[in-house]
Formats: C-alpha cells, structure tokens, sequence
C-alpha cells in the first residue's frame, strides 16, 4: 500500500524534533539515499545535538516504531498521501513551501479535482453568512470547495458546499483534535462526505501559529481564493497573500466602507483583487457557464413580501408589513416560509435580508 | 383551673387545628410553654404577660402551663399571643365566657393592642373546611378576612376588646362580606401594551403566550423594551376568577404579602432578582417551609430578567415545577406542596456583547462565544419555553410613534375568545390550556395534515430544530389556529408557530 520511499517519510514527519525545512531538505533528497540512514547524517548532525540525533537514528531503524505509527494511521481511518505518492495534487507540489504528508480522511480524490477556496473571518455578518452558503454551493457545480475549519465564514463555505459532497476541510492541527469543539459534528460530517486534510500527524495539538501556515495549503490547493470577510488583521489576508504569491487568483466580497469585517477585503481590492459580487464575476474569470438552477416556485404573497424585503435591504418585519399595508402578524409565517427555502436570512432582531 | 381555646397551625396552607390548653396550680412560680413552640411562641410569654397587665387585668402569680395540642407539630409564628392570653384570663377566673368554636388569632403589642398577623386566609378557609365559623382576628386583618362567605368575624384592636366581647361588655360590629368583584374592578394594572411603540412581532407573541399559557423567551439588545413588553403580559391576561385569587392570596398571605385590600386581585408579576437562591425561587427554608417566587407568581407571570445571569441550579430548578405546575417543597421536617401555576417570561441579551441583531451598534462577539452565552440556559429549560422571540433591534423610544398602539384591552377581548375556545376543547380533560396538553391530548386534538406534516419536516430539516422542538411548535400552531378562530391546524399556523423558535436554530 505505502511503498518503502513514502513509510521512510511518513516515518520521518512524525519526528517532533524535526523541523519542517530539515524534513523539506530530506524530502528533495530522498529518492537518493532512500532507507539508507548514514546518508542523512550529513544533514542530520549539522542541525541536531547528539542526544536527539541518536533518539532518531534508533527509532528511523525501529520496525516496531515503524509498523505502530501504520497501524496508528489505519485505525484511526487516516490515509496518509505524501509527496511521492501519485494522488499528491500537482498544485502543491508547485508551491515553494509544500507540505510533505498529507494526513486524509474521506474521499482522497478530491485532491485532484479542480479547487476553489473560500475563506473569510470569524466575525462575519450574518448576511454574509448567508452569501457565503449560497456562493459556496453555487461554485461547488465546477469547483471543490476549499476552507479551513474555523466559525464563520469557513463553516458557511464548507455547510454551503458540502451537499455536493465537494468539499475539502484544511485542519491545521493532527485529526485527534477537534477545533474549535462547536464543530466538532462538522469535521465528522466532512470526513464522511468530502474530505479532511491535515498536514500534521494525528497527534500534533492546535496552537496558534499552526493556523496561518496552514493557509499556504488553502491557496495553493485552489486555482482561485474568495475571501468573503476579514477584518484588517484577518487571518484571511494570509490565504490571500499565498494565493496571490502563488500566481493564483484573488476575489472578494466589495464592502461598504466602514464595515468592520470587510475592511480587510476593500484593502485587497485595492491591491488588485477582483471583486465578485455573485457567482457569474468567479465563473467569467475562468471561463465557465453557470446553470441557473430552476427558480423556487412562490406563491403570490411570498413573491411580493420577497421582492418587499429585496427593496428595503434590511427590513425589519413591521417595515414589510408597512410597505404592503398587512398586519404583520399574517406576514411572520410567510417570511419563515421563505426563510426555510433559503431565499431571505435572519439577521437577529427581527431584521431580514433577502439572499 | 383548666382552660382551652383554639388557634390553628399552618403547614403550608393547611391548618390545623390547636388547642391552647392552660393549667395554673399552687406551686412554685412559674410559666412554660410545651408543645414544640418556636422562638416566636416562646418569646409570647413576655408579650402575654405585659399585655395582660397593661389590660388593667392580673397576670396570676402561680404555676403556669400551657400545652399547644396536637403537641407533635411544630407551632410557628406570633399569632398564638391572643389564644394564650385569652386561655390564661379563663384559668384565672377573670373571663368565665363560653370560646368554644372561636378560633382565635393575633399577636399583642405589650400595651395589649393587637397586631396583624400572616396567613389569616389560609386559616380561615380551612377552619370553615373542618367547620369552624366563628373567628377573632386582628382589626388590620379585617381586609383580608372579609371575602369567605359563611364566616362570623370580628376585628378587633385591642386584648380588652376581645375580653369586652366575651363577656358581653361591648358590642362590635362584625366584618362586613365583601365582594370581590368590586374590589378587583377598582383595580388597575400600571402598564399597557398601548405604551409600547411598534414590536409588532414580541407583541403577537405575547399575544400567543397568554392565549395558550406557553412560556415565552424575550431576546434583544439591550434597551430595546423587553422589560416594558414582559411587564404588559398580566395586562393581557383574562381577569382572575374568585376562586384563583383565592389560592394566589393564600400564598401571599403565608408570606405576608398581601395589600391593604387583604386580596391579590390582579395577576401577580414577579421579577426575582438573578441573584435569587434556589430555596428563594422554589420554595423551603428551615423550621417554617415558606413560599417561594414561583408560588407567589401562581396564576400570574414569574418573569426572569437576564436568564443566563442566573446560576444553572436555580434554574434547573425549574423544570420540574414548569411540567408539574405545583412544587412540593420536601424536608427533613415534612413536605409541603405549593402551586406554581405561572407563565415563565424570561429575557436575555442575544450575545455576550449585546448587540448581535441590533440595527446600529456592530457584534463584536465570536459565533463560539454567542454559543457559549446561549448555551448557558440548558436545552431541557429552552425546550419548555414555547415561545422564543426576537425583539426588534431599535430603541423603541426611536420608532415613530404615529398610528394609534393597540391597547391591552384589545388584545385581552382576543385572547379571552382563545381561551374560551380551549375551555371548550378541554371539557373533559385535565387541562385548561393548550400548552398543559399532554401526549394524549396532542394526538387527539391537535391532527396534523399531510400538508402541515410535511412543512413541519422541512422546517426541522431547515432549520436545524431539535426533535424535543416537535410538539412544542405544534402546541403553539393550535393555539395560532385558535386566536385564528380556525378548527383545524392550517400550514400558515405551523410555519409560524416554528418561526418562534429561533434559539434551537443556531447562530
């Protein structure tokens, strides 16, 4: 299943006391020195004090270790993709900084379709959210979705796409760990239907600065990176920025300015992001047709309290009632009608905007 | 010489009969009260004794013992002061009249004047049960004790009068019957829905929640009127009918609660503080097992204000009384069963920062940290709250306030009509309101078509509503359907009543 090349490496990253560009240097020179140890003593002995180098050394020729950290991966599901392997996707390998393992669990062939990331902040409007559903969706017709994993916007793209079963999830942390926890049911749920990749073994704990490198493998899985929310110091200007190192290119939501959590997004547009209000700016660029999927039927009174709603923006539902002149009693089931056909979100407050 | 009067204990609010028994005998000088007597019964004596005195009468100066029969329960209170008094006058000689079947209750200042006293109408009701009729209690309980048909009460101010009426001295006047539907109609609420500007949504909610007896959820920014809206749901309700100010006075008068008028004739509103105590709330303490927040709203609204402020135990605390709607509060000494039939209004901020949902201040709170808030108020609590409603996200003092508010009377017409229409329903069954509906009543008067089925599963695929949401939203459709004058559940009022549930749904 592995062959002896890639057990050498999935060997290798699961040394802690390795950082990643030792494992990178170890990585270009592999294919040469393949099991022969003594052949990375060169390289090993400059970087590591000889306690550690030793520790290494006679775990690299462990068997035991060797066979617990396979059978570690196979019982926890995990199929471990490394660099050498044929489903390594050629978009990574083209990136300076490319991961050497990536952890998997679900459908792995994902990894070869044609990605698209949506990322964007915690913080994001609840309008957004509902932007960010749809649009995620829409693009999962030609793209796999591609996000992190975090509360948000990341959720909605993943939420949005995941009908489709296109969707892959970018943990930065080993599969042990379930961050943040009210998502813990999300990750499972991407496992089974899309798929879960981490650049780190199971074990590996969630810490802060895992997050942002993590990002590199976000935009440079994707032909194309939305950034849908961020705040000035969003951890989405990271994606943004590797897509953009990348060659790849870069959309955003275009926010009113003086929006807290799309400042970010209105600096990227400055610096040459394209703006993509609907689903049609993403597909021109690539030179794709979208297929409109077939209008919900509506009764009479739901198109005309949808249209009311698209007219006032944001619409508080005593507003609607003003506007059509109804009490808005009669107006409340016909707003959750429509709200439960996704054609309008609930802002909180009794406010809606239509989607 | 041997006397006995009668008093009567409360547990609860059951009484129960005591006598007063009181020997004197030559002896060494003494005065001891037996029979499980607290310290407020202990401390009587001195009371007693001065009292006696400055009613130009002699305390004897001889072996004196005074036995409160039944002697296995325990006597609480400062009412027996009167009963002791009156029991030691007879054993001494100086009242020779007959007080057998009068019962006595009344604490005595130490110039013999006599002071009002907690839980007379409890007392009085059940004294009448077990077929006293004549009683003498404190003239500022005259109030309180003028509303039971069939009872002889005299109020009185002062020991001497008692002695004056017993032995024929002196004539009074007996507590004039007073009509509870004159007293409740010169009473007025202080809030009307008419003062609250637009809301239109809370307001229909409100609305439901009284029509049906469902419990409600008010969540908004702060300042947005949640406060002024929960303070209007008595304003709504049906008039009290005779029998529940009855039960409501009881429990407040154990307490010592109860207004001039001596009746609780409009719907209480209670608004413990979310620093108040589980005992505070439910009910309990040690000795004496008094009332807690939750019997004194009965029949009225307990209103919480800032749901999540209050510690998770007292509010687990509630859910069992919520499906009861009585509590029996259980001691080493005894238990003691109150009725808690309210309608629970609570209130909450949306998020920890407060404004998510608000039209002019920005969220600054994380969707983790909005779920952490939430998910201060347990699930099991949430799902007995039929009702949770967003408040609209403006100032109230900021809306126009043009075109003419409905008034509380209006929507009290329509919600009496609803109520009418359940009346109906449940002539045969236990339950008075829709939200009391059992499984049992669920299937048989709340038939679902395959139409309403099938948008009540949407819904739930939707919006992501938990299973326990089920009957929940189809209770508050049959009662949407009943303000609507509609025999059966039609989809308009399932999606409705769905739309209530916005806190299952997640942020």
């Amino acid at each position: 299943m592995y062959t002896q090349d890639e057990i050498n490496l999935i060997t290798l990253s699961s040394f802690d006391s390795l950082s990643y560009n030792i494992k990178y240097q170890l990585l270009s020179k592999l294919s040469s020195f393949g099991g022969d140890f003594s052949k990375y003593e060169n390289i090993l002995i400059k970087t590591l004090p000889d306690g550690v180098y030793n520790k290494v050394k006679a775990k690299f020729y462990d068997p035991d270790y060797r066979k617990a950290l396979l059978d570690a991966l196979e019982k926890r599901g995990i199929k471990c993709v490394t660099y050498l392997s044929d489903e390594y996707p050629e978009s990574l390998k083209n990136i300076p900084d490319p991961p050497i393992n990536l952890y998997c669990k679900g459908d792995t062939t994902l990894l070869k379709t044609k990605c698209f990331s949506i990322v964007g902040s915690r913080k994001s409007t609840p309008k957004c959210i509902a932007d960010t559903k749809k649009l995620s969706s829409e693009i999962s017709q030609k793209f796999t979705v591609v996000s992190g994993m975090a509360e948000g916007a990341d959720t909605a793209a993943i939420e949005g796409a995941i009908e489709n079963g296109k969707v892959i999830s970018v943990l930065a942390y080993g599969f042990d760990y379930a961050y943040p926890a009210v998502n813990a049911n999300l990750i499972n749920k991407v496992a089974n239907e899309g798929l879960l990749i981490s650049e780190h073994p199971p074990k590996i704990k969630p810490q802060a600065y895992m997050f942002p490198v993590r990002n590199r493998i976000i935009a440079g899985l994707s032909q194309g990176t939305l950034i849908v929310s961020a705040g000035i110091k969003s951890g989405a200007l990271i994606t943004a920025n590797y897509a953009a190192d990348y060659g790849r290119d870069v959309f955003v939501f275009p926010y009113y300015p003086g929006t807290s959590s799309g400042a970010g997004c209105n600096c990227l547009l400055k610096n040459g992001a394209i703006p993509a209000e609907n689903i049609l700016d993403i597909f021109k660029e690539f030179g794709l047709d979208f297929n409109k999927p077939k209008p919900q039927t509506l009764t009479e009174d739901e198109s005309e309290v949808l249209s009311a709603v698209r007219e006032l923006e944001e619409a508080l539902i005593a507003q609607v009632a003003d506007k059509l002149n109804k009490p808005a009693y009669k107006l409340i089931p016909i707003i959750a009608s429509l709200e439960m056909k996704g054609l309008v979100v609930n802002l909180g407050g009794n406010r809606y905007s239509a989607v | 010489m041997l006397s006995k009067v009668t008093s009567f204990a409360l547990n609860g609010l059951e009484g129960v009969p005591v006598e007063v028994e009181t020997d004197i005998n030559k002896g060494m000088v003494s005065y001891d009260i037996v029979g499980l007597p607290d310290a407020a019964v202990k401390e009587s004596r001195e009371r007693v004794r001065s009292a006696i005195k400055n009613s130009a009468m002699r305390f004897p100066v001889n072996k004196i013992t005074i036995n409160l029969a039944p002697a296995d329960i325990k006597k609480e209170g400062s009412h027996y002061d009167l009963p002791l008094a009156i029991s030691i006058l007879k054993a001494s000689d100086q009242l020779s009249a007959n007080t057998d079947g009068i019962v006595f209750l009344g604490e005595l200042a130490l110039d013999g004047a006599l002071r009002p006293v907690t839980g007379i109408l409890p007392v009085l009701i059940s004294a009448k049960d077990k077929g006293y009729t004549r009683f003498i209690v404190p003239k500022a309980n005259a109030n309180e004790a003028s509303y039971i048909e069939g009872t002889q009460v005299y109020a009185l101010n002062s020991l001497r009068e008692v002695v004056d009426l017993l032995s024929g001295e002196a004539q009074f006047e007996k507590v004039p019957h007073r009509s509870f539907v004159a007293t409740q109609s010169a009473q007025k609420y202080n809030y009307d829905l008419s003062l609250v500007k637009g809301q239109k949504v809370a307001k229909r909610a409100l609305e439901i929640a009284v029509a049906g007896g469902h419990n409600i959820l008010l969540a908004g920014p702060p300042g947005t009127g949640k406060t002024l809206l929960a303070r209007c749901i008595p304003t709504i309700m049906p008039d009290m009918t005779f029998e529940e100010s009855l039960e409501v006075t009881k429990i407040h008068s154990i307490s010592g609660e109860l207004s001039e008028d001596g009746i609780v004739s409009l719907r209480p509103f209670r608004t413990p503080h979310h620093t108040a105590t589980t005992v505070s709330l439910c009910g309990g303490g040690s000795g004496k097992i008094y009332a807690g927040e939750i019997s004194k709203a009965h029949k009225g609204v307990l209103f919480l204000d800032e749901l999540p402020e209050y510690t998770r135990h007292t509010l687990e605390s509630l859910r069992q009384p919520l499906e009861d709607r009585v509590i029996t509060v259980t001691r080493a000494g005894g238990a003691v069963t109150f009725p808690a039939d309210f309608i629970l209004c609570a209130s909450m901020n949306p998020c920890p920062c407060g404004n998510y949902g608000s039209a002019y201040l920005e969220c600054t709170c994380t969707p983790s940290q909005i779920h952490k808030y939430r998910s201060k108020v347990s699930g099991p609590l949430l799902d007995r709250i039929d009702l949770q409603v967003e408040v609209d996200g403006v100032k109230y003092d900021d809306l126009a306030s043009d075109g003419a508010e409905e008034s509380s009377a209006q929507v009290k017409a329509r919600v009496e009509r609803a109520r009418k229409v359940q009346r109906e329903r449940f002539a045969d069954d236990s339950v008075s309101v829709n939200a009391n509906m059992g499984e049992r009543q669920l299937k048989k008067y709340c038939r679902l078509s395959a139409e309403c089925e099938d948008i009540l599963r949407s819904a739930f695929e939707m919006l992501h509503l938990s299973a326990r949401a089920r009957a929940r939203i189809i209770k508050v459709a049959r009662t949407i359907a009943d303000l609507d004058g509609s025999a059966n559940i039609k989809p308009e009022h399932i999606l409705e009543a769905a739309s209530y549930r916005s806190y299952d749904k997640g942020v």
